[in-house]
């Protein structure tokens, strides 16, 4: 018998049965006008009725769809008369070369029609030919709006003649010349000319790293180091692989780090998780206060060793003593072959480390070959802010430095001086000057540089200016009373400087070897050296960030758009943190519904100045006590890209303090990040293959590199060889795959803005990035080690809901690995099979073709991808008016930088890597119609040949002569989720660590 | 017969039909430009140019050979043979001169646009050049990539199998409907050009014996393939 039971549908309708019955009785409970209804009072006015409007829609439509069928009107104008070096549709590349006070780089700009749209590596040259994310995304710096359009005066558009009149009037015997550091012969001459006192300070300064180097040898420089004679480099707080000194060591570095018996170790002893930290073998938390007590244990226990005497150094923390002492002892055993080096700007712990060096008779640390590019004087800038103080300094010309944005001192005395400023736009500095005079972007520039000891590079443009800017030795020498114009003061700087080849081969190559002066060699003073001791409380310090390094591109979005390589944080900066003083501050970092992060933010106090509402970001490899900030960003002056993004750094700290005592209060403020990555570590899976040199070199590959693979009738197979599909011809022709090495692989970010360049990447903003809707083609994963391993959890009996649980979380001194992912071109691709109008089909060359003018944006392809590389357009980036700020294509300029080779993709369309389609389409055709074989190595991607540290090799696996093809059967190959059978075409090389 | 079902019911599926198809064929040459004629700022003859005077269409449109683009001859390429021919020389039917011994007035338009003095036969100095605004007749969309390189110098195609007969054109026009369609077929049918090309050189041999003697066509080396025009 059934009995009739009661049941509530929710809590809600037990709570009030009166009301919940009325509410069901009655669907559509109140009567809702329907103006009420569409909330607008004059429709009901309106005289128009349904059917009318309709009528209306109707003919619009139509009308609309008329219209559109009428091709436009396309105008062609060709040249008047055409240059012989031009041809359309061709692209030309100058050899130039880049510095802006912080980067030096021998670069090849790619011009299309005159436009230049990408920049290249250099590899002939004999430095810093390679490039960095910075020097890749300075192309579309040139193409800023917020540039100065012409000379200013008192806020006001001008002529030259005008402006150069009045600076020439403020100019007196009491006017000083502040710069960044100069490394340009000819400026210098023009600077020499103009008869001021000059002085020059680094927005991130090395100044009493140089003061070091110039009283050993009579020249302001820091030492050049030679990775490949070194076997075991010990960095205290030097990041070389960033921002350590003006050399790019990145190539050295990798090269040094090729898996063997002779291969480079590299210990890291600092304080934030640097890109050289997070790549070294061993990894040891220093407190930026304890640099120089770790550098003066090292120094004393080899001057023990060496026999000579020590330095009094404050007691080291017990937790890291051992190791360091380790580390000492391990230099020592290392002799020649063994080399330290200091990245705290202090003379002290700079003496130290090139004691320890020379006492260990370093054969890679060269303090006879100096690099010159960051040498400015925090102790000439310091006289002079008290001259300006006393009142001996009345006018101040600034040429490409925004000083009073990284020197709150000079912006609290800019009052009392006239300002003339050299700059490329109105920023904090210029917008405060008397007379603000435009200088060229360095592509539509003449310059010079001498970066190191027997270098000499030139510059040369490669469009006309875009503004009514000068190159900056011309407006120097124009205010010294010259006439000269630019080409000739370089020219004859060329010539005087005894640059060994002529003037035409100088500017097709863009460098030239010169004769090396010798430099007298003292003995280093170690009687002043006195070694501080740590702070006991917390310490504030400032580093720089792979994208933004000191500032120089702030109103350029793609060093924003660009995820920190550690943090993978974009658009931001932030307090990095450590998890225990998170927990001592009561602050922490949030999963929101979205998917996005969002943490609190802290008020922080150094020496009397508070820094109000930053956030902060728990970062695992953090040493406690010590918290960290990058400088370039807070900008107020620099565009609408650059403006309010983040807090500057220098308003609490200046350039010349390396770290100050801080005071930390948790706000109520919540702050959003844009991160791109949420998990943050393997969880015991082959993602990326990583295992100690010793297995490398004497265990069995089939073990520490085992193959995937599959039951079946015919017995175990591989991957590769499990098989329901019938395959297309891979052997006839090309067959393209990718070499990833992650052992070489550094994360600096350089693949992924040249990637963008290349393929005209939409920038989507913070807002964007926050949701995950990043549209970068190649990124670079970032895993932290876990304390919890699978091996652990069985050791310690845990149980799998907690051993996965704790496997998700980081370690407190990780490990960390990068990994560079794009699409990986699978052979049997996921996407392809379930894309439902063959918008993305395959290629007998091995690629995975995308065509954009198919795709619906179902999106299937997209959740099926194991890899998540397909990126899906959401908004019509170039137009959209949520994008202005940020997309460099909404305006006439920016859009100049887009690769005419590649589609500019639509709203509603998925994108995703294609290999650089456009450079194999043409590198075939070349050698079509030269009627030759290729040759390997003959183009690369975008991605390849940005990499400085050569990780990426791209090539033809069918050609038996290829680099890729040797690559694929080395015994470190795998791919990336070879279990899932999707035969990508890109490959992985194991990444081997330099530890037992 | 209006009341007879079955027939009311036959008819309107025939008149949808046919309506649906003619929809179809009509939106499907949306975008079509074929037979396009577009009046240029010059009245340029390739018909005198290309079929009387026998001149190369590479002499003028040079980059066909070598980039993405034909290029539209620069006024200085015009020059090279109009400094010399001013027109004034032509006659009407009745054989007078036609322009009284000026030069005529659509060869007056490159002189105005490069700066060229006809009375003392000069360059005019520091003259402003005033670029000639042409129509451009073939348009393809922005998500296809072409290259005339590739058809002219590796396909060793002859410019009329698409742009028509030029050399007969008084004033030109497009010839070629340059749809998807239209390339597609033509890779089909097209044999890829082996002969004295060493970029072929290894894997002519692989596709004959793939192949088994068949002619192989564009599409047979992946001409078909949507990233090969479409990136």
């Amino acid at each position: 018998m059934t009995e009739n039971n009661k049941y509530w549908r929710g809590i809600e309708d037990q709570s009030n049965p009166e009301l919940s019955e009325k509410l069901a009785q009655n669907e559509f409970s109140n009567e809702i006008s329907q103006a009420d209804f569409l909330g607008n009072d004059e429709l009901a006015e309106s005289s128009t009725s349904r059917r009318d409007f309709l009528k209306f829609m109707g003919f619009s439509t139509a009308a609309a769809t008329l219209a559109a069928c009428e091709a436009p009107i396309v105008e062609s104008i060709p040249y008047v008369v055409k240059p012989d070096s031009l041809t359309p549709g061709i692209a030309n590349y100058y050899a130039s070369s880049l510095y802006d006070g912080y980067d030096f780089a021998s670069v090849l700009v790619k011009t299309r029609e005159g436009r230049p749209i990408k920049i290249e590596p250099n590899n002939d040259a004999i430095f810093n030919g390679a490039t960095n994310a910075r020097v890749q995304a300075s192309v579309l710096s040139l193409y800023d709006g917020a540039r100065m359009h012409s000379p200013m005066m008192d806020g006001a558009a001008t002529s030259w003649k005008e402006a150069i009149t009045k600076a020439q009037s403020l100019l007196t015997e009491n006017s000083v010349l502040l710069t960044r550091t100069v490394i340009s012969p000819a400026l210098k001459s023009a600077i020499a000319k103009l008869g001021l006192r000059h002085v020059s300070v680094d927005a991130v300064s090395q100044s009493n790293r140089a003061d070091v180097y110039e009283a050993l040898t009579g020249v302001r420089g820091l030492p050049t180091v030679e990775l490949a004679k070194a076997r075991l480099v010990f960095a205290v707080g030097a990041d070389f692989l960033g921002d350590w000194g003006g050399e790019n060591l990145n190539s050295a570095y990798a090269a040094a780090r090729k898996p063997g018996s002779d291969m480079l170790r590299h210990i890291q002893a600092e304080s934030g998780l640097s890109l050289s930290g997070a790549n070294a073998d061993v990894r040891i938390k220093a407190k930026v206060s304890e640099y120089e007590s770790v550098l003066a244990h090292v120094y004393n226990k080899v001057a023990n060793a060496v026999g000579v005497a020590t330095v009094s150094a404050p007691a080291l923390r017990e937790d890291i003593k051992l190791s360091v002492e380790g580390v000492a002892n391990e230099l020592i055993a290392a002799g020649s072959g063994s080399l330290v080096l200091n990245g705290l700007n202090s003379a002290t712990a700079e003496k130290l480390a090139a004691k320890t060096n020379e006492l260990l008779a370093s054969e890679a640390f060269n303090t006879s070959r100096l690099d010159f590019t960051a040498s400015g004087s925090d102790t000439d800038f310091a006289a002079l802010l008290e001259d300006i103080k006393s009142g001996d300094v009345t006018s101040v010309v600034t040429l490409d430095t925004n000083v009073l944005h990284f020197s709150s001192a000079m912006a609290s005395l800019a009052e009392k001086v006239s300002l003339v400023s050299i700059a490329d736009r109105l920023d904090e500095t210029a917008s405060k000057a008397a007379v603000a005079l435009p200088m060229s972007h360095y592509l539509e520039a003449w310059t010079d540089a001498a970066p190191a000891s027997g270098v000499y590079a030139v510059g040369q443009p490669t469009i006309s200016p875009l503004f009514d800017s000068k190159s900056a030795v011309e407006i120097v020498n124009t205010l010294a009373g010259g006439s000269e114009s630019a080409v000739e003061l370089i020219k004859a700087s060329a010539t005087s400087e005894n640059a060994s080849k002529a003037w035409n081969a100088l500017l097709h190559d863009g460098f030239a070897d010169v004769a090396i002066e010798e430099v007298a060699t003292g003995t280093l003073d170690m009687s002043d050296v006195a070694v501080s001791a740590p702070l006991k409380g917390l310490e504030f310090y400032t580093y720089t960030k792979a994208g933004m390094g000191a500032g120089n591109n702030a109103n350029n979005p793609w060093t924003y758009e660009l995820p920190d390589p550690v943090t993978r944080l974009s658009w931001d900066n932030y307090v990095v943190m450590s998890a225990a003083d998170a927990v001592a501050y009561g602050v922490e970092v949030k999963a929101q519904s979205n998917g996005s992060m969002n943490g609190n933010t802290i008020n922080i106090t150094v020496d009397g100045t508070t820094l109000e509402n930053v956030p902060v970001w728990i970062q695992p490899g953090q040493t406690q006590g010590s918290i960290g900030l990058a400088v370039g960003f807070g900008r107020t002056e620099a565009g609408k890209v650059g403006n309010n993004v983040g807090v500057n750094a220098n308003s609490l700290l200046a350039p010349a303090v390396s770290y100050a005592e801080a005071t930390v209060v948790a706000t109520e403020v919540e702050h959003g990040f844009a991160s791109v990555q949420l998990a943050h570590t393997m969880m015991g899976r082959k993602i990326v293959n990583e295992i100690n040199l010793p297995t490398f070199l004497s265990g069995n590959a089939k073990e520490w590199n085992e193959k995937p693979t599959f039951e079946s009738y015919k017995g175990p197979l591989t991957s590769f060889e499990a098989n329901l599909w019938d395959d297309q011809d891979h052997e006839t022709s090309h067959m393209w795959n990718m070499s990833i090495d992650l052992n070489s692989c550094t994360g600096c970010g350089a693949c992924v803005v040249a990637c963008s360049l290349e393929n005209n990447v939409p920038v989507v903003g913070k807002d964007e990035v926050r949701r995950h809707r990043d549209m970068h083609w190649l990124r670079i994963d970032r895993y932290y080690s876990s304390d919890m391993t699978k091996e652990v959890a069985e050791e310690e009996g845990v149980g799998a809901i907690e051993k996965y649980a704790k496997m998700e979380v980081p370690s407190e001194s990780p490990s960390v690995v990068f990994q560079p992912v794009m699409c990986q071109h699978c052979n049997h691709a996921p996407c392809e099979t379930v894309c439902p109008v063959g918008a993305t089909v395959h290629s007998r060359e091995g690629l995975n073709h995308m065509a954009y003018n198919r795709c619906i944006g179902t999106r299937y392809c997209a959740n099926n991808c194991p890899y998540k590389v397909r990126r899906f357009n959401w908004f019509n980036y170039q137009v959209n008016d949520k994008f202005t700020d940020v997309n460099p294509s909404q305006d006439d300029y920016g859009r100049m930088v887009l690769n005419p080779d590649v589609t500019v993709r639509a709203r509603g369309v998925i994108e995703k890597c294609s290999l650089c389609i456009q450079r194999i389409q043409l590198g075939k055709l070349e050698a079509k119609k030269d009627g030759r074989q290729l040759t390997d190595g003959e183009f690369t991607t975008a991605c390849a040949q940005a990499c400085g540290s050569g990780a990426i090799v791209f090539g033809d696996v069918n050609n038996p002569k290829s680099e890729v093809s040797h690559l694929k059967q080395e015994e470190r190959a795998y791919h990336l989720l070879e279990e899932v059978g999707t035969q990508p075409s890109i490959f992985y090389q194991t990444k081997v660590r330099n530890r037992a | 017969m209006i009341n007879n079902k079955g027939f009311v019911t036959v008819a309107t599926i025939v008149v949808t039909v046919l309506f649906l198809n003619q929809a179809y064929w009509w939106m499907s040459g949306i975008g079509v430009e074929q037979n396009y004629q577009p009046e240029q700022p010059i009245a340029f003859s390739h018909a005198l140019h290309a079929g009387e005077n026998q001149v190369d269409c590479n002499y003028c449109h040079s980059s066909a050979r070598h980039s993405k683009h034909s290029g539209i001859p620069s006024a200085n390429v015009c020059m090279n043979c109009h400094m010399y021919v001013d027109g004034s020389e032509i006659t009407d039917a009745s054989g007078n001169l036609k322009y009284d011994g000026e030069s005529s007035p659509e060869i007056a338009k490159i002189y105005a646009a490069i700066g060229w003095d006809g009375e003392n036969r000069e360059y005019i100095e520091d003259y402003e050049e005033r670029p000639i605004k042409w129509v451009r007749i073939h348009n393809l969309p922005d998500l296809v990539y072409f290259n005339h390189s590739q058809h002219v110098n590796v396909g060793k195609l002859e410019c009329q199998e698409c742009h028509g007969p030029v050399e007969t054109m008084e004033e030109m026009y497009q010839y070629s409907e340059l749809t998807m369609g239209w390339c597609i077929n033509c890779h089909r049918e097209t044999e890829v050009q082996f002969e004295k090309n060493g970029y072929y050189q290894d894997f002519h041999e692989e596709l004959t014996e793939k192949y088994h003697g068949e002619k192989i066509t564009a599409a047979k080396i992946g001409g078909l393939e949507c990233g090969k025009c479409h990136y």
